[in-house]
């Protein structure tokens, strides 16, 4: 599908996704100790495409893409780019029930409630899968906060993200499921091209390691 | 010397183990790349001690230790897993795992599992 083939020899591509299974699964651990939700992970997909393929594979891969939620958040470091979580419809909602009614819940709107929770499990996932993936090829990143989007603004924002078509995208894929809520989340963490070089040699280092 | 097999999806996790694993102890080494593959081999190979991971495509390492403990109730099985949640390492435990290390795997922890498995087994190395 992409050129990761071009750009990054197998073992290289395969040393990514080990360390985003390892970052995914820390994700996870967090997720479950902070709100108690158990979730089942996917392998990870990696490519690296062009920034106009981007969003094409975003929306294929999510039924309904006009009316989801996304969380966007910034991060910036030798490793720099956008992690994206999306919500697929009517999965914010699933997850109120996270809300206990007796903390005041039932005072805000329902909207507001949904929005608050995607962001706060958002939070939790971004921050312990960077934070980790960051800690494994010795890294250290800041972040901007996560930001908010419903239905229309997020095809605007997806096109504005990832609108420079000339350069290439290391695209990273999970799917988050909740099994009690039976909802799913889609993670996308997406770095461009200049990171490249920076991160192969990182790669090498963690390989080192083992050889 | 022990028969160890390595059952993971990913090359580099199955090196990262082999790299933990003692050179001067004789030890024969085999591996896998997905969950069916390493069933077919550990009925083939018999090991002593299997490191087994958990989030793998088409059959999952959990898949796999409750298939394998069913046929060989014996069988020890180091899980080797990213997914650390409590939850995960209790459904682990509960259909029989020895033990459960986190990755990115440390040697001073493989090894220390591994002897703890040979121990049980009374395999003797070296």
């Amino acid at each position: 599908m992409g050129d990761c083939e071009e750009l990054l020899t197998p073992l290289q591509k395969d040393v990514l996704q080990e360390i985003m299974n390892i970052s995914f699964g820390q994700a996870a651990a967090d997720l479950s100790e902070v709100v108690n939700l158990y979730v089942t992970l996917t392998v990870p997909y990696i490519d690296l495409l062009r920034f106009d393929g981007i969003l094409p594979l975003i929306t294929k891969d999510i039924a309904g893409a006009n009316d989801m939620g996304m969380v966007k958040q910034f991060f910036s470091g030798k490793f720099t780019g956008s992690s994206v979580l999306i919500f697929p419809h009517g999965e914010g909602k699933k997850l109120l029930r996270l809300f206990d009614a007796t903390a005041g819940a039932s005072d805000y709107d329902v909207d507001v409630l949904e929005k608050e929770i995607l962001i706060e499990i958002s939070n939790i996932i971004m921050g312990a899968c960077i934070s980790k993936i960051a800690e494994l090829v010795k890294d250290v990143v800041s972040y901007s906060p996560p930001r908010y989007y419903a239905q229309d603004q997020i095809h605007n924002a997806l096109s504005e993200a990832f609108a420079d078509k000339e350069s290439f995208a290391i695209f990273f894929k999970t799917v988050f499921h909740f099994k009690e809520f039976d909802a799913s989340g889609f993670l996308f963490l997406i770095s461009d091209e200049s990171t490249l070089e920076w991160l192969k040699t990182a790669i090498e280092d963690y390989l080192r390691q083992y050889t | 010397m022990a028969k160890i097999l390595i059952v993971d999806d990913s090359i580099v996790a199955r090196m990262s183990v082999k790299a933990c694993i003692p050179k001067d102890q004789g030890h024969e080494l085999a591996e896998a790349g997905d969950g069916a593959k390493g069933l077919a081999l550990f009925r083939s190979l018999k090991p002593d001690v299997t490191f087994l991971d958990l989030t793998m495509p088409d059959k999952n390492g959990l898949e796999v230790l409750e298939e394998l403990r069913l046929d060989f109730p014996t069988a020890v099985i180091v899980i080797l897993s990213a997914d650390i949640q409590k939850q995960t390492q209790e459904k682990a435990r509960l259909l029989g795992a020895f033990s459960i290390i986190k990755k990115p795997p440390v040697k001073e922890v493989v090894q220390a599992e591994l002897a703890k498995a040979l121990a049980l087994l009374g395999v003797s190395y070296g």
